[in-house]
């Protein structure tokens, strides 16, 4: 009887692991409406979630793209007038100068790659 | 054997090398044939300096006619101008200095006395005096336009910080 006993409690033992761990791994997908779901819903919340929310999520960037484009476009369109209207006064004496420094810079390395012919006036 | 060749490399690498230290200007060839093809060459030098001196002559003209448009805009708008006026001035005197030693070194290099019309050295001493005094012309050219070139370019930046 006592055998009997203890085999029993055993048993009864390791169904209620057996249980547990059914419950735990295999058991949570087919409880996860249920209230028990607290560990195993997050990976299924997070795999069934965007699939609902990925045709609005997809719906909002085409309209934030679109609406990205447009105010690209426009100040591009809206600043190239005003800008060589707004540089034709002072681009006179500026140019001149450009190209003044243009044109020392070019003596410069010319003079700088001239032959010097400190040899030559050496010579006795 | 092995100690008396290497000293005679040593010696032959001695000896090639004041060899190379030394001079090799025409005055100092003892062979005429040899000072004359050196004396041709500098010819050919200072012509090519010539045609180059040429071209800076002509860049310093346009730096001229462009530095006066630019004070002239400048003038129109009212800015003051003096001290690149007289940066100006400075670098044209500069120019010309330096054009009359273009015309000398001109002169003397189409003269080319003490050679003929090919290049030729004929005469030695004259050939050399030629040489000297083409040289000494295109060298004052050199260092005249440069320093002109270097101050204008100076008073041209600061013009530009300072406004």
């Amino acid at each position: 009887m006592i055998k009997s006993n203890r085999i029993f409690a055993m048993c009864l033992l390791m169904m209620i692991g057996i249980g547990m761990l059914a419950a735990c791994s295999g058991g949570g997908n087919r409880s996860a409406s249920n209230s028990r779901t607290v560990v195993p819903q997050s990976p299924p919340a997070a795999t069934q979630r965007p699939f609902p929310t990925a045709i609005p999520n997809t719906a909002t960037p085409t309209a934030t793209t679109a609406a990205a484009v447009a105010p690209i476009s426009e100040p591009a369109s809206t600043s190239t007038p005003p800008a060589p209207v707004a540089k034709a006064s002072p681009a006179k004496s500026s140019q001149s100068g450009a190209a003044l420094q243009q044109l020392l810079q070019q003596l410069n390395a010319a003079n700088s790659a001239g032959d010097s012919l400190s040899d030559v006036s050496q010579l006795k | 054997m092995k100690r008396s060749l290497v000293r005679i490399l040593c010696v032959g690498l001695l000896i090639a090398l004041l060899a190379a230290m030394l001079p090799s200007s025409a005055v100092d060839a003892a062979n005429p044939s040899q000072t004359g093809v050196v004396l041709e060459n500098l010819l050919k030098r200072e012509q090519i300096v010539i045609n180059d001196q040429q071209v800076r002559l002509n860049l310093s003209s346009q730096v001229i006619s462009t530095a006066q448009t630019w004070i002239n805009d400048l003038n129109a708008e009212g800015k003051d101008t003096s001290s690149l006026q007289t940066a100006l001035a400075s670098f044209q005197n500069g120019v010309s200095q330096a054009q009359t030693s273009f015309n000398a070194a001109q002169s003397f290099l189409n003269s080319h006395t003490g050679f003929d019309g090919s290049g030729n050295a004929t005469n030695l001493t004259q050939a050399l005096k030629t040489i000297i005094d083409a040289g000494r012309a295109e060298r004052q050219f050199h260092l005249t336009i440069t320093q002109a070139t270097l101050d204008f370019r100076q008073a041209v930046q600061q013009y530009l910080l300072a406004y």
